[in-house]
């Protein structure tokens, strides 16, 4: 009789069970196993690729930890290869980097070997119009300076560096044959640490956008933190003045001015920025000196308590004709519609592209060509996927 | 619809469970009060003879079937994976018995994402050949709870085994078990092309313990 009690009560349990958790979410699982690829080359898939630096028809190149590495990602399982760089006197570990995809030119820096402290680095170009060439000269021009970040605008390179004694920001610009020119500095007067005499804090993040229609401007979105308030400080300058930043307070964001910017993109000479919180704001014009705040109450779950400190973003055209911006985070893509404007939708694993990375963080968007739904993006989970379209499984690619 | 056939499938793996456990009830009565009625030495079982077992074994995938798709089955998408699972059956006379098995499947995709299979299944098995050696056929079927990422799904599964089990003594026996699963992961409306079907093929080795 006990054994039938328990027997009934175990099978009611199970009723409840099923009724509780009979949630068919997702693309299916035999369906999204069968469409799984395996890693190629599990040495090289054991980082995570940092940046995914350009294309040179189809050849790409990658950052992934103290290499570029480049593939033929135009075949079905591509091969990649480190590119073996080195200066006259040492091999050279790439910090950071930037590729001119026009130029066919590698600008990246690299630990200076003569700083003792081990903080400087000295700033190289390469040529990699031939990445197979073992090695490929790197030519040094810029030495020992604290590099925070290297851009590209596919004409020239941009290096952001931050000399700690004179707290200074710089923006320098090196051009297709290696001319480095200082396009502006400016200081903050923000405390690292409260000392005496004042520590003051580098950037902690900066933001490059350079979209050539609308807007040929480049911009730069610093962001500082404020170790008097414990808040973090945006500025933004622009070519315009490179050595006077505009601080973005909370009137001028229109959001809490707290958050970091963690992300910025350039389309149709709008601004469009996202701070750490979930919070995309964009400009009301190109000069992007004033913004509204789209999702102030709606903030996207970006980084989810994580300490994120890059969400990228890219332009798509989605089956609707409608161009989107997507905004990558920690374990979340969403999309912003810039035609009919509303708050960002997250993607779901219902959307077959994005099964096969819904579960990983999204490092770097690659796309050439924003008037489709095809792009590339580095995950966490270490592999790089090529988005083929909404209703397709992505391709792992490393 | 698709609660509702999980709902009587529970009802019906209740009710096989309860059969058996009437019949292994009602068997140890008989015994009890006709010894005379025993059945002959030649016959392992006896009708309610109950054998609890404990199995465990690699877990391959055969193929996935997903019948939308311009090429509906996939295979060599899994890595070999492993299943343990306790089991236990009530014999309604020599060679027939009901039970119930659950148990604990897992393999990797190949890009090393992790599937989970949780059956709970009723069992009808019968033995083929009898004595210290035996070879039990059966057929399961019931409820899997599969796992895959940030994806869960509750569904059915039926699984056809056979076995073969060296008796060591009256109460203990190993063996070695080999079984084929089919998982159906249906969908209905709008997400009818995500319908699939997971083909497994498990072999086991297995102790089984006899109560008679």
């Amino acid at each position: 009789m006990i054994k039938k009690i328990v027997l009934y009560s175990a099978s009611a349990l199970f009723a409840l069970f099923l009724f509780a958790s009979c949630n068919l979410d997702g693309a299916g699982i035999f369906r999204t196993i069968s469409t799984s690829t395996e890693i190629e080359n599990s040495d090289l898939a054991t980082e995570p690729v940092a940046r995914i630096l350009g294309k040179d028809g189809n050849i790409m190149f990658i950052q992934r930890r103290s290499s570029v590495m480049y593939a033929d990602v135009s075949v079905v399982s591509p091969v990649w290869s480190p590119i073996k760089l080195q200066d006259s006197k040492n091999p050279d570990a790439v910090a950071e980097a930037a590729y001119i995809e026009g130029q066919d030119l590698l600008v990246y820096s690299s630990l200076d070997p003569d700083d003792e402290a081990g903080s400087k680095k000295n700033v190289y170009t390469a040529d990699l119009s031939n990445p197979s060439a073992a090695p490929i000269a790197a030519d040094k021009v810029v030495a020992s300076i604290s590099v925070i970040d290297i851009f590209s605008d596919g004409t020239d390179a941009f290096v952001v560096s931050y000399d700690a004694a004179s707290d200074t920001t710089t923006i320098s610009k090196v051009d297709s044959a290696s001319n480095v020119t200082d396009m502006g500095s400016f200081v903050t007067g923000i405390a690292d640490l409260d000392s005496d005499p004042k520590i003051y804090a580098p950037p902690a993040m900066v933001n490059f956008v350079y979209e050539d229609t609308l807007d040929s401007d480049r911009h730069f979105i610093f962001a500082y933190y404020d170790e008097d308030t414990s808040t973090y400080r945006n500025f933004h300058v622009d070519e315009s003045a490179y050595s006077t930043p505009t601080e973005l307070t909370t009137a001028v964001l229109g959001t809490d001015n707290a958050s970091p910017v963690i992300g910025a993109f350039g389309y149709d000479g709008i601004l469009y920025l996202v701070t750490r919180e979930g919070v995309l704001i964009k400009s009301t014009t190109s000069a992007g000196d004033t913004f509204t705040a789209v999702n102030a109450d709606s903030p996207m779950a970006l980084a989810v308590g994580s300490s994120l400190s890059f969400a990228p973003m890219t332009k798509v055209t989605k089956a609707d004709t409608n161009p989107y911006i997507l905004i990558g985070g920690l374990r979340a893509i969403y999309s912003y519609n810039i035609t009919t404007p509303a708050i960002p939708t997250e993607f779901t694993s219902d959307d077959d592209f994005y099964t096969n990375i819904s579960t990983t963080a999204i490092l770097d968007f690659y796309d050439s060509d924003s008037n489709d739904f095809v792009f590339y993006t580095a995950t966490s989970n270490r592999w790089l996927y090529k988005i083929l379209s909404e209703t397709a499984a992505s391709v792992q690619l490393l | 619809m698709k609660k509702l056939s999980a709902i009587v499938a529970a009802l019906l793996m209740t009710g096989m469970l309860l059969t058996a456990e009437d019949l292994a009830e009602n068997a140890e009565a008989e015994a009890a009060g006709s010894e005379q009625t025993a059945a002959p030495a030649s016959f392992r079982y006896d009708t309610g003879d109950q054998v609890y077992s404990l199995s465990a074994g690699p877990l391959f995938n055969l193929f996935i079937w997903t019948p939308a798709d311009l090429q509906p089955v996939v295979s060599g998408k899994m890595k070999v994976g492993g299943y343990i699972s306790i089991g236990w059956d009530a014999y309604f006379n020599h060679r027939a018995s009901l039970g119930a098995e659950l148990g604990y499947g897992f393999a990797r995709a190949i890009d090393d994402r992790l599937y989970n299979a949780v059956p709970f299944l009723g069992k009808i098995s019968y033995l083929l050949i009898d004595g210290s050696f035996s070879m039990p056929v059966s057929f399961s079927a019931g409820l899997v709870y599969s796992s895959y990422d940030s994806q869960h799904y509750l569904g059915s599964m039926v699984k056809p085994e056979i076995a073969a089990i060296f008796s060591l003594n009256d109460e203990w026996a190993l063996g070695l078990k080999t079984a084929y699963w089919l998982i159906p992961e249906l969908y209905f409306g709008d997400n009818r092309d995500q319908t699939s079907f997971g083909n497994f093929l498990t072999v086991k080795a297995a102790v089984t313990y006899s109560q008679q």
